[in-house]
């Protein structure tokens, strides 16, 4: 049933952004692995990739080891275009989830009926957190295929342990801007406030090599939590997954403990 | 039995601007309550206090004897509601909006939703983003009817539907409240009101300045009165009447008001020779602009 649940029809709605999404992933892997090949082994490359500027090499991933599977993977997707795309995937979808209902007006008529306002923004939180569920996947089979085909050796579990990561950095910006809706209603304010943590903690986590503040402050970053390099090599900080479930739940919970108390915007 | 819906002195005030003040309800069951004001008077704040939306600063609301915060959901079980400002999904067919918050009461029986969409000739297989703006509220009336509620609850129902759906949509209610659903309906076109309603109240800036039967709302109405003389007419001597006031003479007809019962006017008449009287029924609009003059003095 397409329609028997917030859950279920907040998921249906979006099937054709879910393709859009799927493809656009699909082709950002295989783009970002494709060349990978052709750069391995080559001594003159590693030799560039080793005089980088230290902005540059901390900007893409922080790493020396550019040229490993590991640090090739974590340049190329981990270090910013996954976590910047589902964060953004994740922030309009949480955004619209309450505020985006309550803006449009069709909120007052779901809650016409007898569900109360928290079960109706977990529904949606849980759509966001399927969708974001759904893109995972795909990105995961997208790289097992790439990178098998590319001759990467690194075990699939390490990459999907890394892809977890890329979720539940996802997760908490979406949760933010779910979070911020429903405290507030303004679509719009929930979009900003996600959206600066989620720069600001990129580029607070990026800097933090490079500057002795931001590596000071590098714990504020929610992107500190995700960094993907231990788990591809495979030795991943399931302590720093928990802070960001923590987050996340945090987010929520706040959020929805300010929109079952306050006035609905008409 | 519990009324359907019930306020006691209850006020909202958004920062410092009051909205609703000290409003005392009630809506018994069977009963149709039409609630009148122009825009902003407070009828749609009165409403989204009932259905949860909002929190009253003072004062309390019930419906069907439970209070509307701590009971909200088992009132909404019981409740049919009609948002002012319907918003529907655009790309959602109207029997699917009527799935999903059938879902939503726990049922899949759209039986009674399909009997109001074809008794509101409306097509429920379209998708509403289609629909014109009466069709789609026809969508938000059959999705209020859908779970047979025991309190209807319409904000400004009939808006962007024509005459024909109108009357239907008034024997609708009757048939609803025949059954005992207690109906609160908001307004600012009085002679639906007038049509459907068993008593009436008046919103004015946040107060209730009227809630009775629409009869004796009626019975106690100015009513315009122009009496066509075989002579001058008689100015002065009409003024003096009791309840008489706002006498104007054109030549041998004269034009007045009178407040409450027409007698002693009729008596002075009959003491003089009259050519015609037009008599203009007491409008619930008349009565309705009266009240709306009173704030304005």
């Amino acid at each position: 049933m397409t329609h028997s649940s917030v859950f279920a029809k907040s998921v249906w709605e979006r099937r054709r952004s879910f393709i859009g999404w799927s493809a656009g992933l699909i082709f950002l892997v295989v783009v970002s692995v494709a060349p990978y090949a052709s750069f391995r082994g080559n001594r003159a490359l590693e030799r560039l990739v080793e005089n980088l500027p230290g902005i540059v090499r901390a900007l893409t991933g922080g790493e020396t080891d550019l040229l490993s599977p590991e640090g090739w993977l974590n340049g190329r997707l981990f270090a910013l275009m996954l976590p910047l795309l589902f964060a953004t995937f994740a922030i309009g979808r949480g955004a619209d989830g309450v505020a985006g209902e309550e803006a449009d007006g069709t909120l007052e008529l779901v809650l016409s009926a007898p569900l109360r306002r928290t079960r109706f923004a977990l529904e949606k939180i849980a759509s966001v957190g399927a969708g974001l569920m759904f893109l995972a996947l795909v990105t995961l089979l997208a790289l097992a295929i790439t990178t098998a085909a590319a001759g990467m050796d690194v075990p699939l579990a390490n990459v999907a342990t890394a892809m977890a990561a890329m979720y539940l950095l996802g997760m908490f910006h979406g949760a933010l801007a779910l979070g911020v809706g429903a405290a507030t209603g303004y679509r719009g304010t929930a979009i900003a406030v996600a959206t600066i943590v989620a720069v600001s903690g990129y580029v607070l986590d990026s800097l933090a090599e490079l500057w002795d503040v931001a590596e000071r402050l590098r714990w504020l970053s929610p992107f500190t939590y995700a960094d993907a390099l231990p788990p591809l090599r495979g030795e991943p900080s399931f302590g720093d997954f928990g802070v960001l479930a923590a987050l996340t739940t945090a987010a929520v919970g706040i959020g929805l403990w300010a929109f079952d108390r306050r006035d609905l915007r008409s | 039995m519990s009324a359907a819906i019930r306020t006691e002195g209850l006020s909202k005030h958004f920062g410092s601007i009051a909205a609703l003040e000290d409003v005392h309800l009630d809506v018994q069951p069977g009963e149709i309550v039409g609630y009148l004001g122009p825009n902003g008077a407070g009828k749609t704040t009165t409403i989204r206090l009932l259905l949860d939306f909002i929190r009253p600063t003072s004062g309390r609301a019930e419906v069907l004897g439970l209070d509307v915060h701590t009971a909200s959901i088992e009132i909404r079980r019981r409740v049919g509601y009609l948002p002012g400002e319907l918003a529907l999904y655009d790309r959602m067919t109207g029997e699917q909006h009527c799935a999903y918050l059938g879902a939503l009461h726990g049922t899949n029986d759209l039986s009674v939703a399909r009997a109001v969409a074809e008794r509101l000739d409306l097509d429920l297989s379209r998708p509403v983003g289609e629909l014109s703006r009466g069709n789609k509220q026809k969508v938000g009336i059959a999705a209020a009817f859908m779970h047979r509620p025991e309190v209807l609850i319409l904000d400004e129902p009939t808006g962007g539907l024509d005459p024909l759906v109108q009357q239907e949509f008034h024997r609708l209610l009757r048939e609803a409240a025949a059954e005992g659903a207690g109906i609160f309906l908001s307004s600012h076109v009085l002679t639906e009101v007038e049509r459907v309603a068993d008593r009436v109240a008046i919103v004015r800036a946040g107060h209730l300045v009227a809630f009775e039967q629409i009869a004796a709302l009626k019975a106690r109405a100015p009513r315009r009165l122009e009496i066509h003389f075989a002579f001058a007419a008689p100015q002065d001597a009409l003024a003096k009447i009791p309840g008489v006031h706002d006498v104007r003479i054109a030549g041998r007809v004269a034009t007045l008001v009178v407040d409450g019962s027409i007698d002693p006017v009729v008596k002075f008449l009959a003491l003089h020779e009259v050519e015609n009287i037009v008599s203009h029924a007491a409008e619930l609009e008349e009565i309705f602009l009266a009240f709306y003059a009173e704030g304005n003095r």
